[in-house]
């Protein structure tokens, strides 16, 4: 039930990456696409009740059958890093693209056809 | 003025706050990559406010190879040097947990020219 | 595992490249190290043909903890053939590519590394991380030239792997949130096909390698993106990122579903073979032409794939990418000696047209032979007679682009007479007929995997 955040932000990532015409519109929606992919990921390890999977000297009696789980939160953190380096190069392409080409929109920059 | 004076004392504990999360990612949330990103900040601080590149990228690719030759050393050679490298096995302890240590402060190294590098290269020339 | 290796030592390689200023030591480190990761490869592959399926576990964490490397018989196959093909890529781009040669072959190593880490990996997520590396690596080569065609070829293949990227990590989370493990081993033996969540979430997965390999419905993007690109990226694009998903499919389907059959498949397998063969009478430029042609092959290789001729399937896909390779290294003369082909490159260009559209005694004829026969086997003759009627039309369309070529001076390139030598060896078929039928016989057995891989 509580997947339904996740959900959303995938569709309006979805919705941008696809029908926006201004290409750093559509960067935007990737990114705002791979935030919901993580945050599906971080919800999925959640448990009712549970408390930070950091173990420390005073919580070791309790803190196997009340952790979250932290597998997930490990993909994230890799997740993260490759989406950083995407946006990266994303937009050093917007940028010679608009030096080259002279414009922003994406239909105009549509050449090679066939 | 007023940005450089402040930004001065800043930088130094970002860069102590980023080495912090490195050294003891193996207890506390952090490791590599978040280090490494909150260097890469400290740097970049640096830039922008004093308008001076501390490490320019003649350097920043020498500091990324050399992180690569230290990764490599730690997986070709690792085993061979495994008592020099791993520390005491105790439990909550700063050299506990064998070889994710060395393997932070490489990461930690190799992120922030990394990063740094992106940051210079989408700076326009004037 | 000595394979297990090769992957770190083309990462560190790859980390190194950039601090260099002598070009001479930058190219002859690239290509000394992919040289090392094949003959680490094949070290491994034997050991594999051997003795049976190689597993390394990295850091000493057993299999359901744990990342694990496996090497069966057809990873250490599909590993063997991208290696080759890209060490032949990097040596032809030693004539191509005379300015920002530390950038080519820091990415051209990157991508290797990524698709290598594919094919050897055994858990899922790792394979998601290796999709990316070999994903970014190719965005930057497509773009290289950075000129007008490159820029907008590398926007469009942006968007689209970031897309299929994106659905391929909703699935893996999806996946342990029903399944509770990552290790491909475990998902064999926790994996219920009448499930019907657990099918949905295998179809997003399958739909993700199938929007980046260009199957059916989603294959507009591709011919942009491959005239838009220099030939030696061309060339790894249609060669190693083929091979690599392709080979991902496969494990999905046979090892971890256990599906041999798919109409669905077959259906969209016929109609691609038939839509790209007839689009690519109608082009005018040459590589645009040689990408719909390839991508009519990878028709073929799906419909053998999902009818469940295995074997024949796996002969056609590695005579496949060696042979586009030769193509678009053939094609990639013409930038040397302005606009004209050079003479031998010009005979390889004809060998493997010639035997993709079926002449004799090539190798070509023989996979694609084994193919039909099989499909009229197993009683599926509309199948048969598409595959037969489409042979045809490939030769119209090859001959149209060796009519355009000029014959310009000869010049020995050793990439183009290795990928002939090589075509020419692979014609051979009963010995390669019996490799591939004990590939087969390794792919089909899922309980042996599942034991190998999870020995206490």
């Amino acid at each position: 039930m509580i997947h339904i955040f996740a959900i959303t932000l995938l569709a309006i990532g979805f919705y941008g990456v696809i029908f926006k015409q201004n290409i750093i519109k559509k960067v935007i929606g990737l990114g705002i696409l791979a935030n919901g992919a993580n945050l599906l990921l971080i919800i999925i390890g959640y448990k009712y009740g549970g408390i930070p999977p950091i173990a420390t000297q005073s919580n070791l009696a309790y803190f196997l059958t009340s952790a979250v789980d932290p597998l997930p939160q490990a993909l994230v953190l890799t997740s993260i890093v490759i989406d950083v380096s995407v946006t990266a190069f994303a937009l050093v392409l917007c940028y010679r693209i608009y030096k080259n080409f002279k414009t922003l929109d994406v239909r105009k920059i549509s050449n090679l056809k066939g | 003025m007023l940005e450089k004076t402040t930004s001065k004392l800043l930088i130094i504990f970002i860069i102590i706050f980023g080495v912090n999360i490195t050294l003891f990612g193996h207890l506390t949330p952090g490791g590599g990559f978040q280090g490494g990103a909150i260097v890469a900040t400290g740097v970049a601080l640096i830039f922008i406010v004093m308008g001076i590149k501390f490490l320019d990228e003649r350097t920043l690719n020498i500091v990324k190879g050399l992180g690569g030759i230290g990764i490599g050393f730690l997986v070709f050679f690792g085993l061979i040097f495994r008592s020099q490298i791993v520390g005491s096995q105790k439990l909550f302890n700063l050299w506990s947990g064998d070889y994710i240590l060395p393997l932070n402060i490489f990461c930690t190294i190799i992120v922030t020219s990394g990063l740094m590098l992106i940051i210079y290269a989408m700076v326009e020339k004037e | 595992m000595l394979a297990a290796y090769s992957i770190p030592l083309l990462i560190c390689i790859s980390f190194i490249l950039p601090a260099i200023k002598n070009t001479k030591l930058i190219k002859t480190l690239a290509i000394l190290s992919i040289f090392f990761s094949l003959c680490f490869v094949v070290y491994s592959s034997l050991e594999v043909f051997y003795s049976g399926t190689q597993v390394f576990a990295v850091s000493g964490w057993k299999a359901p903890f744990g990342i694990v490397m496996v090497l069966d018989k057809l990873s250490s196959t599909i590993a063997t053939l991208i290696l080759f093909l890209s060490l032949m890529i990097a040596l032809f781009s030693l004539y191509l590519v005379k300015e920002r040669v530390k950038e080519f072959y820091t990415l051209l190593v990157l991508g290797v590394a990524g698709s290598l880490g594919i094919v050897v990996t055994g858990d899922i997520f790792n394979m998601f991380v290796f999709t990316e590396i070999m994903n970014i690596a190719t965005y930057a080569l497509v773009g290289f030239t950075a000129k007008k065609d490159g820029l907008e070829a590398a926007f469009k293949y942006l968007i689209v792997g970031s897309i299929s990227a994106i659905l391929m990590l909703i699935s893996i989370a999806l996946l342990y949130s029903h399944l509770g493990t990552l290790n491909i081993a475990d998902i064999i033996k926790r994996v219920d096909i009448n499930d019907n969540v657990q099918k949905t979430i295998f179809s997003i997965f399958l739909l993700s390698f199938c929007v980046k390999i260009a199957l059916f419905p989603f294959y507009v993007w591709k011919p942009d993106v491959i005239s838009g690109s220099l030939e030696p990226v061309a060339a790894f694009f249609v060669g190693v990122v083929n091979a690599t998903v392709i080979y991902v499919i496969i494990r999905t389907l046979y090892t971890i579903l256990g599906i041999y059959y798919s109409t669905w498949l077959s259906v969209l397998a016929i109609m691609m073979m038939v839509v790209t063969a007839f689009l690519a009478l109608l082009q005018d430029n040459i590589k645009r032409i040689l990408a719909y042609g390839s991508m009519s092959q990878l028709g073929y290789i799906f419909l053998a794939f999902s009818s469940g001729l295995a074997f024949q399937g796996l002969y056609h896909l590695v005579n496949n990418a060696v042979i586009e390779v030769l193509l678009f290294l053939s094609i990639g003369t013409m930038l040397l000696h302005k606009n004209k082909m050079e003479k031998i490159s010009m005979y390889g260009f004809l060998l493997g047209a010639l035997s993709l559209t079926g002449i004799p005694p090539l190798n070509a004829f023989f996979s694609k032979f084994f193919i039909i026969t099989g499909l009229l086997e197993k009683k599926l003759f509309f199948s048969a007679i598409i595959s037969g009627l489409i042979s045809i039309i490939t030769l119209l369309y090859y001959m149209k682009i060796y009519f355009k070529f000029k014959q310009g001076e000869k010049r020995i390139y050793w990439p183009i007479i290795i990928l002939i030598i090589v075509v020419l060896l692979l014609s051979f078929y009963p010995v390669l007929v019996e490799l591939f039928k004990d590939v087969e016989i390794n792919l089909l057995a899922r309980s042996e995997y599942v034991a190998e891989v999870l020995k206490p």
